[in-house]
């Protein structure tokens, strides 16, 4: 899974690049999420990335 | 293979944006990233959060909603000298 920003640049080059290399891949752009699914995203993402 | 996103944003607003950005940056002796592409993108994820939240918070962020609290990443945002002094560009590569 992909957590992305629908207005971030690098997300977007990170998308095609995966595309162009044919890696199946599934995404969620966090800032279009509900809230409620905002602060799950973000506690999964956590684990990753504390900061 | 490009990804396009229906945003909402006119092609017009952008470019308007683009070239007011890169006035001012310039007026304060600083140039934009030379890769328009990648420039123009990160003006229109700034327009788009300007139309979203009222205020052109960084769009590599997750932006809270709450002014007050994304003081630090409204743009241009508190950490650019910072990241100046120490990569001699801005974070986000604009």
């Amino acid at each position: 899974m992909l957590y992305a920003l629908s207005t971030c640049g690098w997300c977007k080059k990170t998308i095609e690049l995966l595309i162009q290399l044919n890696i199946e891949f599934n995404y969620q752009y966090v800032d279009l999420l509900e809230e409620k699914e905002q602060d799950d995203a973000m506690r999964i993402l956590e684990k990753f990335n504390p900061r | 293979m490009t990804v396009v996103y229906d945003t909402g944003l006119l092609e017009s607003e952008i470019e308007k944006q683009y070239l007011k950005m890169k006035r001012d940056t310039e007026t304060g002796f600083y140039h934009l990233d030379p890769d328009i592409e990648f420039s123009r993108n990160l003006v229109h994820g700034l327009t788009k959060n300007k139309k979203r939240y009222g205020y052109q918070s960084y769009p590599y962020r997750l932006t809270s909603g709450n002014r007050a609290e994304d003081l630090d990443i409204i743009c241009p945002c508190d950490y650019r000298d910072q990241d100046i002094a120490q990569y001699q560009a801005w974070y986000c590569g604009l």
